[in-house]
Formats: structure tokens, sequence, C-alpha cells
């Protein structure tokens, strides 16, 4: 009987040395692992989310594109010249005049070849393909799992038709920094900023400025887009705060690391952010 | 008294057990053998490719075929044959298909699933790993950012091993002509001296335009900008969770200035190469220990891409001749394409480890 006691006595005290030492290391543990699968899955999230972007934007479809935004109004787009800010003004120049551009393109399609109807129900993607691939990605999931910030290199092909009978095509080689946000468990783009390095028509070498060489920095950001073919008239919102924001390689450009690459942060408000004119 | 104190060492010793770590596992028992092997004939001619009925070491190591099962019929000759697998009893569950006939693929996957399973050795959570490949990913995608930047120097101090840790000496930077030994020759061959190219880049500026400052603020002017984009990652961590090996393909571009009296030219050369690396962890960060280049195909941006003989770095040699202190010739040197280049997989493609010793090294 006696013995019995201090077996009993003996597992109390072993089952709560147990209690003591293991259960909260190994709680501690499940800690640390919820938070790496919840980190890993929310990069693989935001990879998927940018992709899905990508094949969106591939054949115009930007109205797609724009419903994966936050929900904000002070979402921000950027380009080398400046930001576009808040829904409605991102709305218009990236969904609207998108549209309208691809109406005017159709129309003068079909006017060059009549195999092409001037059906913008049915014809809309006709001519246009803008590949931006998503490479060499850095992905920083906030410790708190609220927001992200991202960086991809996209080496970019364009090609478009005027006539519907012939196409000229384009390198694109470009630079995403983007900030990310999580809504109703859901990541959402809250800036995205494009930054074009250079670009040159396919089958070609760079435009040449065949001129003195510039001061340096003084090339400047790029140039507000035309309004394309056919759509002369159609007035391109031009940047809510314009800024020279990235560069285009000239032999005068400097080469910093700008703007900054994502690093490890606990909270949104800890960091920098990217698209930013101020 | 002595048995209560050896019934609580056993219940201790249980305890203990209990609390140890949920990543070592007790080994499964072997697998049972039942009824008559399954015809193993698919593998002998799998294998013995010369068909003299003799699998020789180099047939079999060729074919992938498990190493342990040739050690173990081999005894002494160099090479096995079928009658020495028929004679012996085969593990049950080896024929996976139960079809009764064992394929070299059914080999090779009963070796793999049984070596895991046997290797209780304590393995980093999959939560860990799917985070590490992310991580890792991160760390090659700075070094082509800061690369693009010109910025080596830079990039070193972040995201390479610590240049006064314990992997400083054994840090590595191939190309097909060169290798830089050690942090300090990587450092100055490439960090320092493009700093200097950096430097002549915007002196050669100013002197066609004096308005041009040499100043820091300056630096990058006049220099080339080489963006290596990395895409098709394969990476893979050790599951001790150290190390860790990656390889990429790597579409880049080359835009170099030229300068000719007062005017300036800007040439582009697309790099289409690998990238390989090991990586060690130090202090709880991944860093860069060694990075391997290979080159493919360099056609310049305005040529016609496949005149070889003619035009872009067909010779991937920008760096090419005597080697100083602290380099020296990589052990092979992969070729650019050429159409009489035998196509070979280089650098090797990185395989599930447990820890660095047992793999190969970039």
């Amino acid at each position: 009987m006696k013995a019995k006691l201090r077996y009993t006595i003996f597992f109390s005290v072993m089952s709560s040395l147990c209690l003591s030492a293991c259960k909260p290391q190994s709680s501690q543990q499940w800690e640390v692992l919820q938070k790496e699968i919840q980190k890993a899955k929310s990069i693989n999230d935001i990879q998927n989310l940018m992709a899905r972007r990508a094949m969106y934007h591939s054949i115009g479809h930007n109205e797609l594109e724009f419903e994966l935004w936050s929900k904000r109004d002070d979402i921000r787009w950027a380009q080398n010249q400046g930001c576009w800010i808040g829904r409605e003004t991102i709305k218009t120049y990236y969904v609207d005049v998108n549209y309208q551009m691809q109406a005017a393109q159709l129309k003068l399609m079909s006017e060059s070849n009549p195999a092409i109807d001037n059906d913008l129900k049915t014809n809309r993607y006709i001519g246009n393909n803008v590949w931006h691939l998503l490479t060499t990605p850095i992905i920083e999931v906030a410790d708190d799992g609220e927001s992200a910030k991202a960086f991809w290199y996209t080496p970019g092909v364009i090609l478009a038709s005027t006539d519907g009978l012939t196409a000229q095509g384009m390198h694109m080689w470009e630079k995403y920094f983007v900030d990310l946000i999580k809504e109703d468990g859901e990541w959402r783009f809250l800036h995205i900023q494009v930054a074009t390095d250079w670009a040159a028509p396919l089958g070609q070498g760079l435009p040449q400025s065949n001129s003195n060489i510039a001061a340096v920095g003084s090339e400047g950001g790029a140039q507000q887009m035309g309004p394309g073919p056919g759509a002369e008239g159609l007035v391109i919102p031009p940047p809510t705060i314009s800024k020279v924001l990235y560069s285009e390689y000239s032999p005068t450009r400097r080469q910093h690391l700008t703007p900054r690459l994502p690093e490890p942060y606990s909270t949104f408000s800890d960091t920098f952010e990217y698209a930013d004119c101020r | 008294m002595k048995r209560t104190k050896l019934s609580s060492l056993i219940a201790f010793t249980l305890v203990i057990s209990a609390c140890a770590s949920s990543t070592a596992q007790t080994p499964p028992p072997p697998p049972q053998s039942s009824g008559p092997n399954p015809d193993f004939s698919a593998v002998t001619a799998s294998v013995d490719t010369n068909g003299d009925g003799k699998m020789s070491r180099t047939e079999w190591e060729r074919a992938g075929a498990p190493a342990s099962s040739f050690n173990m019929f081999e005894r002494g000759r160099g090479y096995v044959t079928q009658a020495d697998y028929d004679s012996a009893p085969a593990p049950g569950g080896i024929d996976i298909n139960g079809d009764g006939k064992l394929t070299l693929a059914e080999f090779k996957q009963f070796d793999r699933e049984m070596g895991a399973k046997m290797d209780t050795r304590p393995r980093i959570e999959a939560a860990e790993r799917a985070l590490a490949m992310w991580e890792v990913q991160n760390v090659m995608s700075k070094h082509a950012y800061y690369h693009a930047a010109g910025v080596n120097l830079e990039e070193m101090a972040a995201i390479w091993v610590d240049e006064h840790g314990p992997n400083a000496t054994t840090a590595r930077f191939s190309s097909p002509i060169w290798v830089m030994n050690g942090f300090e020759t990587i450092k100055n061959a490439y960090g320092k001296v493009n700093q200097q190219n950096r430097q002549k880049a915007l002196e050669n500026l100013a002197k066609v335009n004096p308005d041009i400052e040499v100043t820091e603020e300056n630096l990058g002017a006049g220099h080339e900008w080489a963006m290596h984009t990395n895409t098709t990652p394969v990476i893979e961590v050790a599951g001790d969770g150290k190390t860790a090996k990656g390889i990429w393909y790597s579409p880049g571009m080359g835009l170099m200035t030229e300068i000719d009296g007062q005017k300036v030219k800007v040439n582009g050369t697309f790099f289409w190469e690998k990238y390989a690396a090991d990586f060690v962890k130090e202090n709880g960060v991944w860093k860069i220990w060694h990075l391997q280049m290979a080159y493919d195909f360099t056609p310049k941006l305005d040529d016609k891409w496949l005149d070889f003989d003619k035009k872009g770095m067909v010779q991937a040699g920008e760096r090419a001749g005597e080697m100083p202190p602290g380099f020296s010739s990589p052990e092979y040197s992969y070729p650019a394409y050429s159409p009489e280049r035998p196509s070979i997989i280089y650098p090797k493609i990185p395989q599930p480890y447990y820890t660095f010793d047992e793999t190969f090294s970039y």
C-alpha cells in the first residue's frame, strides 16, 4: 500500500515535471510552427495574387485586375513619372482608359482587316498581348501577418497590332515594388509601383540618343503614355502627383539600390512604403 | 526499496522519452518478405546495358540503382547478377504495384522510402522547411538586385556569409573560367574591383562632360547595368535545417555604355545562364556560401540571335586570363552553347539531403 502511494506520488511529480518542462516547450514550438505555416502560406498566396494579376493583364482584362486591389480609398499606382492615388483615379486610368483604347484599336483593325469584326463584345482582346513575367521574387510578410512587401523583376514582351494584319513587338524590362494588406482574410494590393529599366523594339537595339552626354540624373522618368492608335483625343489622366520615382537606363543614370528591398518587419507602420510620391 | 528505485528509473526514462522531440521517431520494423521474389528481369535489362549478364558497379551507378543493394550482392566480384537477386528473399512491398514484376523505378522508389523510414535523425518540420525555401529564394533574388545596382560590396556585407565568421574561408564564387576562393578574394575581385570600375566609368563620363561631378552620389553613371533574373528554381533545404542548395535559370540583360568621342552609345547583351548556390544559416539568417554561374547563350540585343561565330559572349570569359591570387581554375568549365556542344545538366540539380557533408558543393 505504501509502495502504491509512493508510485502515485512519484508519477504525479513526474507528470507535473513533464507538464512544466515539456508542454510549454511544445506549446511554444506549436506557436512557432503556426507562424511559419501562416508565413509560408501567405508568401505563396501573394505570389499567386501577383501572377493572377499578370495573367489578367496579359490580355488587357484590367477590370479583373482591379478587383485584386484593396477596397481602401488610399490605394496608389506609380510609374517612373509619378503616382496615381485613390480608387476612382486608378479605375479611370487603368480600367476605363484601357477599355476605350481597346475599342479604338479594334475599330482601326477592323477597318484594315475585314476578317475582324468591330464587335467589342466578342473581339475585345484581338491584337494585343502584354506579357510581364514574374521572376526574382522577394516577399516579406510582416510578423503580425497583416501586411507584406514584395519585389519582382519582370522581363516582358508586348505584342500589338494597329491594322490587324501585322504586329509590332517590344521588349519591356521592369521591376514591381508592391505593398499588400490582408482584408477579410485575403491578400490585396495596397500600392503597386512599376519601374521601367529599358524598352526596345524586338529585333533592334536600344534607341540611341546620338547626342552629347547629358548631365547625370537629367534623363528624368518615362514620358506620359499617349492615347494610342485610333484613340487620339482620349484624355489620359496624368499622375495625381508628378515626380520622377525611377529612371530608365541611360549612360548617365545613377545606379543605387533604390527603392529599398523588402526587409523583415513587424507591422506596416514600422516600415517604408512603395509608390510613394511624398 | 531497490525495486522502487528501479521502477522509478524506468518510469523516469519513459517520461523523458515522451518529452523528447517529436521529430525523432523510432524506426519502423524492417519489411517482411512474403511469397516468391518479383521478376527482376526488367531491372537487369535496364542496368546491364552491355548485355553481358553482369551488372558492373559503373552500370549500376549509371542506372541510379540502389547502391546498398549492389554492395550486398557484389561480394568482392565487382558485379552482381540476376541470380544473386533471385537467390535471396526480396523484402515485402518492393513490388510497389504488385504485378509480380520489379521495375527499376520501383526498386529506386522502395529504396528511397525505406531509407527515409530508417533515418531517425531529427529533421526540421515541414513548416520550417517551406518557409526556408522562400527565405532562400529571397536571398537569391536580393543578389540579383544588388548586382544590377552595381553595389557588390553592399551585397557581400548583406547577404553573403559573415566576413569574419566560420564560413568565410570556404566561401566561393565560380564561373566557367575562374573560381574565387574565400570571402577576401571575392570581396576584392567582385566587390572592390567593381567599385573601382564604377569610379572609372564616371570619370570617363566626366572627361567628355566636365559638368558631371565625380561624386559618390553619381556613381553608377556610365557603368554597366546587368540584371540576372532568377526563374525555374529547384531549392532543397537540408534535413538538419542548417544549409540549403538551389539552382535557377536566369534570363538576363546587360546594358553597357560605350563612349565614342563626345557621343555615347548603349549596347545590350542577353545572358541566358544558370545560377546555382549553397546557402548556410548564420545566426538564424540564410547567407550565400557558394555561388556558381554557367552561361548557355549570350546574344546581342540587336543581332541575329544564332550568329554564334561572330557576335555575343560566345566565350564566357569576361574575366579570363591570368588568375590573380586567391583564384583557381574550375574543375570543369561549362561550355556555352554551340551546335557541337553535347548538352548536359550542369550545375547538378540539388537532391534531398540531410546534412551538407552528404551532398556535393557548388
